[in-house]
C-alpha cells in the first residue's frame, strides 16, 4: 500500500468521519442513529488520537457533539439543545478550560460518549413503555 | 436481547475503530522495515524530490531520545536539495532518510535558489505530524563571499522559529546564536539552538522537538551546507517526523 493511498485515507477518514456524525444526527430512529453515532465516535476518536499534536482536540468535538445529538434523540428539543450545550462546555472545559485535564481530554471525552451511549442503550426499554 | 444489542453495538464500533486504525495507523507504525522501525506516513510533506535516495542514518541517544545530524550540501547554481526522515528505530536509534534534489516550487519557505555570485542562502529544518502539519520549524539566513577558498563577509541574515501553538507547542529555549569562521576561513557557520515542547495533549507526558544545533555552513568554494542536529523526545514522538531543505 503506497504512502499516498494512506495519507489520503488520513483526511478521507476525517471526512467519513464528519459524514457519519451528519448521517447519526439526522436519523430519526433512535437505534440506526446510535449505530451509526458510535460508529462516528470511534472512527473519530482514532483520528484525535492520530492528529493529537495538530487536528486532535479539534477533531473531538464532532464526536462529543454527534453524541449528544444522538444519544437524547426522541426527546424534548429544550432538552436536545441543553445536552449539547452541556456537552460543548464539557468538551471546552476538560480540552481547554483546565490546564489538569487537557492531557487526558482525548480519552476522558471519549469515555465520557462511551458512557451516554450505553445510557442511551439501557434507557431505550423505558422509551418504548413512555411511547407505546 | 438489549445485552446481545448492546454487545453488538459495540463490536461494531470496536471493528470500526480498529478498520480505520488499520487504515491510518500503518502510517505510522506498520510498514516496518525492522523489528522496531516505524514508518512515518511523509505524503503530506511539502517537498517534492526531483531525484532521491534512501540512507540510512545512525544517531545517538540523548537526553531522552536519538540524535541524528543529517548533512546536505548544495554548489553555487545547483537545485535545492533536501531531506526527508522516512522511518526511525528508537531502539537501535537509526533513521531511514531520503536524501535528494528537491522541486523548489513545492517548498513552504526557503524557494530562492541561490545562483553563483548571489551572497546569501537559507536553510529549514521542520517537524510534522501524520496528516502533514507544521509542528515546529526553524529556519536560518546566511550571507557570505568566497574567492574560491575563502569565505568573507559572513553573517547570519535572519533565524526565525515556529511553533504550533494553538496545541500547545511553545519554544522552551532558544539561543538566535549568529556567525563565526573556522580556523582557516574556509567555511562559516551561522549557527542558532532551540528546543520545542508540549505539554498539553499527549497522555504520556511532554514532549520535544530539539535543534541543537542548527547549522547553515557557508565554505569558501561557493558551496553550502546544512549541518542540523535534530531529534524529538519524550513522549508521543512517533507521531512526528522531519523534513528539511537547503
Amino acid at each position: 500500500m503506497s504512502s499516498t493511498f494512506i495519507a489520503v485515507g488520513l483526511w478521507a477518514g476525517v471526512v467519513a468521519g464528519l459524514a457519519l456524525g451528519a448521517k447519526a444526527a439526522l436519523t430519526r430512529d433512535r437505534m440506526p442513529a446510535i449505530r451509526w453515532g458510535v460508529t462516528a465516535t470511534g472512527l473519530i476518536t482514532v483520528l484525535s488520537w492520530i492528529g493529537l499534536f495538530s487536528v486532535g482536540p479539534f477533531l473531538i468535538v464532532v464526536a462529543v457533539v454527534v453524541t449528544a445529538v444522538v444519544v437524547t434523540r426522541g426527546l424534548p428539543i429544550v432538552v436536545q439543545v441543553f445536552a449539547v450545550g452541556i456537552a460543548i462546555i464539557t468538551y471546552w472545559a476538560l480540552t481547554w478550560g483546565i490546564n489538569a485535564t487537557q492531557r487526558y481530554s482525548l480519552i476522558a471525552l471519549p469515555l465520557l460518549c462511551c458512557f451516554a451511549y450505553v445510557a442511551a442503550l439501557l434507557t431505550r426499554g423505558a422509551d418504548r413503555r413512555i411511547a407505546g | 436481547m438489549l445485552t446481545r444489542r448492546i454487545v453488538r453495538i459495540f463490536v461494531a464500533a470496536l471493528v470500526s475503530a480498529v478498520t480505520t486504525a488499520g487504515a491510518a495507523m500503518p502510517s505510522v507504525y506498520a510498514a516496518t522495515a525492522s523489528a522496531h522501525m516505524q514508518m512515518f506516513d511523509v505524503s503530506h510533506d511539502p517537498i517534492q524530490f526531483l531525484d532521491s535516495h534512501v540512507m540510512e542514518v545512525a544517531g545517538a541517544h540523548v537526553n531522552g531520545g536519538c540524535k541524528f545530524t543529517v548533512f546536505l550540501s548544495r554548489g553555487p547554481s545547483e537545485q535545492r536539495v533536501g531531506s526527508q526522515e522516512i522511518g526511525r528505530d528508537p531502539l537501535a536509534c537509526v533513521e531511514l532518510v531520503r536524501i535528494g534534489h528537491v522541486n523548489a516550487v513545492s517548498l513552504p519557505t526557503g524557494v530562492n535558489d541561490r545562483k553563483a555570485g548571489d551572497p546569501c542562502d537559507d536553510e529549514f529544518f521542520g517537524w510534522y505530524d501524520p496528516f502533514g502539519i507544521k509542528l515546529t520549524d526553524v529556519d536560518t539566513g546566511g550571507c557570505f563571499s568566497y574567492n574560491g577558498t575563502y569565505v568573507g563577509g559572513c553573517y547570519q541574515s535572519y533565524n526565525s522559529v515556529y511553533a504550533e501553538s494553538p496545541t500547545g507547542w511553545y519554544v522552551r529555549y532558544r539561543n538566535n546564536g549568529g556567525s563565526y569562521y573556522n580556523s582557516n576561513y574556509t567555511q562559516c557557520y551561522a549557527w542558532s539552538a532551540e528546543q520545542f515542547e508540549n505539554d498539553t495533549f499527549c497522555p504520556a507526558g511532554s514532549t520535544y522537538t530539539n535543534y541543537y544545533d542548527n547549522e547553515l555552513i557557508m565554505q569558501g568554494n561557493g558551496w553550502v551546507g546544512d549541518g542540523t542536529s535534530s531529534w524529538s523526545s519524550g513522549q508521543c514522538t512517533n507521531l512526528m517526523h522531519s523534513w528539511s531543505n537547503l
